[in-house]
């Protein structure tokens, strides 16, 4: 057998990437204890990794399922809100409060998600911009709304210390938790419902794909990782505002990554938020330009939809190191 | 008398809005594109208006002498170099790819002019009217009847002319189109250029009633797409009609609520129309004819 079909093999087994996320993640947690004061590393790897979740969980949805968010803003605020309010409020640890932050991120993406994903394709993905818009709108007039301070409207909320070491290994936790349920659900009967709901929707529905209910779940968990991201948010920067957390930018950036990285692939999101997070460190520090990197992601956009589909896995694949059929999204055989 | 006075502002927004979404809707229907970067085309369209004025001190009207054209080179060349390569594939892909050519014309703008709010003022910003009792400012009303006119003439060319039976023939069916022998790529091009030859156009016009920025356009990409789902996807007159819709409900959201919740309007339309009446003001329309 040769080393290309030894790797093949492998990569059809879903324990083989598993391993690989848990050798990642064993790497990136020693990283504190090696070097107590490397604090830019941390901080590097913190914003790595937690691009990476928000890539990982938007290609769940927008990958698997073929149906592309540009509202993802909206769960990865609420999550960032929900810690800020109970921890500013209520003084619960924001840890504690992270199942809480995905609870209701989930449960508003169930709440979005039934009318909108009634929509097909590119009606949802416009939607879904309205969904990022109105969940703004909503964060920055609820106080007046409700007459309890909650978001501190468009002032913000500002949040104690917490030590960044913890929130650290919390990051690198809640990312092999991502990773490991996209790893699942892309070898399970659900992820097999969601290729085929890509595929051809009516053709799925016809072969009893229960369609709407595959799609609003997709949505659901993804929305459980994108609020678990914004827990941990809150909990480094200490300052949330709604005109970050729930901004377009965002949505883009959740869009970008897996998208550049390749679409609907395990490690596509993860390729797209380290080229991410390096263009945002490096190139902005570069020509003081904030539009220049968003620049550099238009053009990749538009060449990688042109010319290679599946982005950064793509073209990894092409080098031949590994075979095409380990990065294609399913089995291999489209 | 309150109702007059909404029902006057609401038609003078509507104008507005339609030219911001005729560009949309022809695009839509010819080619089934939904064009994300129909709010960039505006943004374009009224930063070229912008230096038009500054250099020249040429009148926002006049210069859509100049962005039309303009508009429509740039149209047919992203239809020729991108989006017709694209075709045939999922509808997913072209929305992608017009995101992207969104992201290089924003984040450009962004570049060259700067993240600054600019602002087209002429003589005329500060005349009013009395239309009925309610105060009516000289630009909304240019911005209004230029959205009639251009639905007028949109209207007589799609219905009367060669070429725009051809680009409804294509809206309507492509493969008979062809075997007619029209020139499906050449008709498909020269409608997207005409879409983004609109979009600029309401660019250079909306210069007359908004300050802008590069990001201008955004949140106007969702009302125009609401419009558009309203009106039915492909009619023209369904777009006019919407707007109207769209701009009275925004109004009297204003008025009975909170200023800030203006925006929310056009997602909470957008939704239920998508779900309640897929086929839009055109479908309800064409339902009773039938009855």
């Amino acid at each position: 057998m040769t080393l290309r079909q030894r790797a093949t093999l492998l990569a059809r087994s879903s324990w083989a990437h598993v391993a690989a996320v848990l050798v990642l993640c064993a790497i990136v947690a020693v990283i504190p204890i090696v070097d107590p004061r490397s604090f830019n590393a941390q901080r590097l790897a913190f914003y790595v990794l937690w691009f990476g979740i928000l890539a990982a969980a938007w290609n769940i949805i927008g990958g698997y399922a073929g149906q592309i968010s540009f509202g993802h803003s909206a769960f990865l605020g609420m999550g960032a809100y929900t810690t800020g309010v109970l921890w500013f409020s209520a003084h619960w640890d924001p840890l504690l409060t992270m199942p809480v932050a995905a609870l209701v991120a989930a449960g508003y993406a169930v709440l979005v998600g039934a009318p909108t994903l009634r929509l097909r394709g590119p009606y949802f993905a416009i939607a879904t911009i309205g969904v990022g818009e109105a969940t703004r709108l909503l964060a920055v007039n609820v106080d007046d709304i409700l007459g309890i301070k909650l978001t501190h409207g468009v002032t913000g909320l500002t949040l104690p210390n917490y030590d960044p070491v913890v929130i650290h290994y919390a990051t690198v936790v809640v990312f092999a938790l991502t990773m490991i349920t996209t790893i699942a659900i892309r070898a399970g009967r659900f992820g097999l419902g969601l290729f085929a709901i890509n595929m051809d929707r009516d053709a799925a529905e016809t072969a009893g794909v229960p369609t709407a209910r595959l799609q609003i779940v997709a949505l659901a968990v993804s929305a459980v990782f994108c609020g678990a991201a914004g827990s941990l948010y809150a909990a480094r920067q200490q300052f949330l505002d709604p005109s970050t957390m729930f901004s377009f930018n965002i949505s883009i950036a959740i869009v970008l990554m897996p998208v550049v990285g390749g679409i609907g692939t395990i490690w596509g999101p993860l390729f797209g938020a380290i080229l991410y997070a390096y263009v945002q460190d490096e190139i902005t520090s570069l020509v003081r330009n904030p539009f220049v990197p968003t620049l550099i992601y238009g053009v990749l956009l538009v060449v990688i939809v042109m010319f290679e589909p599946l982005g950064i896995a793509g073209l990894v694949s092409r080098l031949g190191v590994v075979g095409r059929k380990l990065i294609l999204p399913r089995g291999g055989e489209t | 008398m309150r109702l007059i006075e909404a029902l006057v502002s609401a038609l003078m927004v509507a104008g507005l809005y339609a030219s911001a979404s005729y560009g949309l809707a022809l695009i839509y229907g010819v080619m089934k594109i939904i064009n994300l970067a129909n709010a960039g085309t505006m943004m374009l369209g009224a930063f070229t208006t912008w230096v038009l004025w500054q250099s020249f001190g040429l009148d926002p009207i006049a210069s859509v002498i100049i962005v039309a054209p303009l508009g429509f080179a740039l149209g047919a060349l992203i239809e020729v170099l991108l989006v017709r390569r694209v075709s045939g594939q999922p509808p997913i892909v072209s929305l992608l790819l017009l995101f992207g050519v969104w992201l290089v014309m924003e984040s450009a703008a962004y570049i060259i002019f700067g993240g600054d709010t600019r602002g087209v003022v002429p003589a005329y910003v500060r005349t009013t009217f009395d239309v009925g009792g309610v105060i009516v400012s000289m630009t909304r009303l240019a911005v209004f009847i230029a959205g009639v006119v251009i639905l007028v003439g949109l209207e007589l060319f799609l219905r009367r002319s060669f070429l725009g039976r051809a680009i409804r023939a294509l809206a309507q069916d492509r493969d008979a189109c062809a075997l007619v022998g029209i020139d499906t790529k050449r008709v498909g091009m020269l409608a997207f250029g005409l879409g983004t030859s609109l979009a600029a156009t309401a660019g250079a016009l909306l210069t007359l009633v908004f300050s802008f920025d590069p990001d201008f356009g955004r949140v106007l990409q969702l009302k125009s797409f609401t419009i558009i789902v309203l009106g039915g996807l492909e009619s023209i007159v369904g777009v006019a009609l919407a707007s109207f819709l769209l701009a009275l409900a925004e109004n009297l959201t204003v008025t009975l609520s909170k200023p800030a919740l203006e925006n929310l309007v056009s997602f909470v339309v957008l939704v239920v129309v998508l779900v309640v009446m897929p086929g839009g003001l055109a479908a309800l329309l064409r339902r009773r004819r039938v009855a």
